[in-house]
């Protein structure tokens, strides 16, 4: 499927692809649609590819005036999610989404000027782990076409590690998501990032093979460290955004972990806030044979 | 100690996997995550529901090359110290 948006205006249906995740939006107001074709331009596709995708869920977006889902609280947007079987609800201050799984429809009410990017965010989190794919808190980027993500919470150095890696294909530095492909994860792009404007983010729907994954932290030099697997299965499970709450979809997530770290290097990252740190995560990679990472998946 | 005629289980509500001989423990409402060594992960293993606190002990005893009063701090450590989490309960009969 290929990014297209002329095809997209004739009515009001909207239909985002995300790692081949395809999610239909039906939206009535104009202004609403048309924020969310510019936001998403180059994820959208062609109704009759979306079509042929199935999508994996519909959902019916209504604006409302001066509505508040949440109570104001202090400290960084909240955004709520529940799931009580194949009902999902997601919560922040100005969306209320409730989404049937099973059924692959859905209810959206955001308040008027408020975008759907949490929403979406948190659909498309749950989404991807029905199929082979997670969503991480992380920043990626494509270089010499290997993909590389960098998992972690605020604070971690996603955003700095985006900012330094200015000539690669920056993916994002806030969300990504990785989807098994055959006997490897392949890295995609999404279009979940900060709004920070002098990002050199790519903003497009790329792949590439997913080569490493590290856990960066900021530090005053440059050192790199393979993780075992318990602790980067650890570690890539606290970085999957608003999945937590149920032990079956837990599960799940650390199905699908544990067979990610055992395709993928997991690297502790300390890095020095300059370019050179690239330096340092090519030697890394060159140290590491398909050996070193034991196969096998997680055991009850 | 009282403890030892209690046979621990996980709380129906955790979600847990072994990788590698670790224990990665996942408490789904609060989001916390928790690795657990060697030692932890047998007592994990072994808290099904079927075996008490004091066959547990015993077991460790066997496997391990530690007393008695050492293989009971271990065990009512970590018994103690997940229940208070939720993460074990404790019932009186298998």
């Amino acid at each position: 499927m290929t990014g297209c948006r002329s095809c997209c205006l004739s009515d009001k249906s909207i239909y985002i692809s995300i790692a081949d995740i395809c999610v239909g939006l039906r939206v009535t107001d104009a202004n609403a649609r048309e924020e969310i074709r510019n936001r998403y331009n180059n994820f959208l596709v062609r109704k009759t590819d979306a079509r042929d995708a199935r999508p994996a869920v519909d959902i019916w977006v209504e604006v409302c005036e001066s509505v508040q889902f949440l109570p104001p609280e202090k400290g960084p947007w909240v955004v709520k999610t529940f799931l009580r079987g194949s009902q999902l609800s997601i919560i922040s201050y100005t969306e209320s989404g409730a989404v049937d799984l099973s059924k692959r429809s859905g209810r959206l009410i955001v308040a008027r000027q408020c975008k759907i990017e949490n929403f979406l965010r948190a659909l498309y989190s749950h989404l991807c782990i029905v199929g082979e794919a997670l969503m991480f808190h992380a920043s990626g980027v494509i270089k010499d076409g290997r993909g590389f993500i960098f998992c972690g919470r605020s604070g971690s150095g996603k955003t700095t590690i985006a900012r330094l890696s200015t000539g690669y294909n920056v993916l994002s530095d806030d969300i990504l998501i990785v989807k098994r492909a055959g006997s490897a994860y392949q890295l995609c792009g999404a279009p979940f990032h900060s709004d920070l404007p002098e990002l050199p983010l790519c903003y497009r729907d790329d792949r590439a093979e997913l080569c490493a994954i590290f856990l960066p932290r900021k530090d005053t030099a440059n050192f790199i460290r393979l993780v075992g697997r318990a602790e980067a299965v650890a570690e890539l499970i606290s970085n999957v955004p608003f999945c937590t709450g149920s032990k079956e979809t837990s599960e799940r997530i650390a199905d699908l972990c544990a067979d990610l770290a055992a395709r993928v290097p997991v690297f502790k990252l300390h890095f020095r806030p300059e370019k050179e740190f690239w330096r340092a995560i090519d030697e890394a990679i060159e140290k590491v044979s398909p050996t070193s990472l034991t196969g096998g998946g997680a055991s009850n | 100690m009282r403890l030892s005629k209690k046979y621990p289980q996980p709380h129906s509500q955790v979600a847990a996997r072994v990788i590698d001989g670790q224990a990665i423990i996942i408490t789904p409402l609060s989001g916390e995550i928790r690795i657990l060594n060697e030692v932890g992960t047998r007592i994990w293993e072994l808290a099904d529901g079927r075996h008490s606190a004091e066959q547990i002990v015993a077991i460790l005893m066997s496997e391990y090359a530690v007393s008695r009063d050492e293989a009971e701090r271990d065990v009512i450590e970590f018994i103690e110290g997940l229940a208070a989490k939720q993460i074990l309960v404790l019932s009186e009969h298998p």
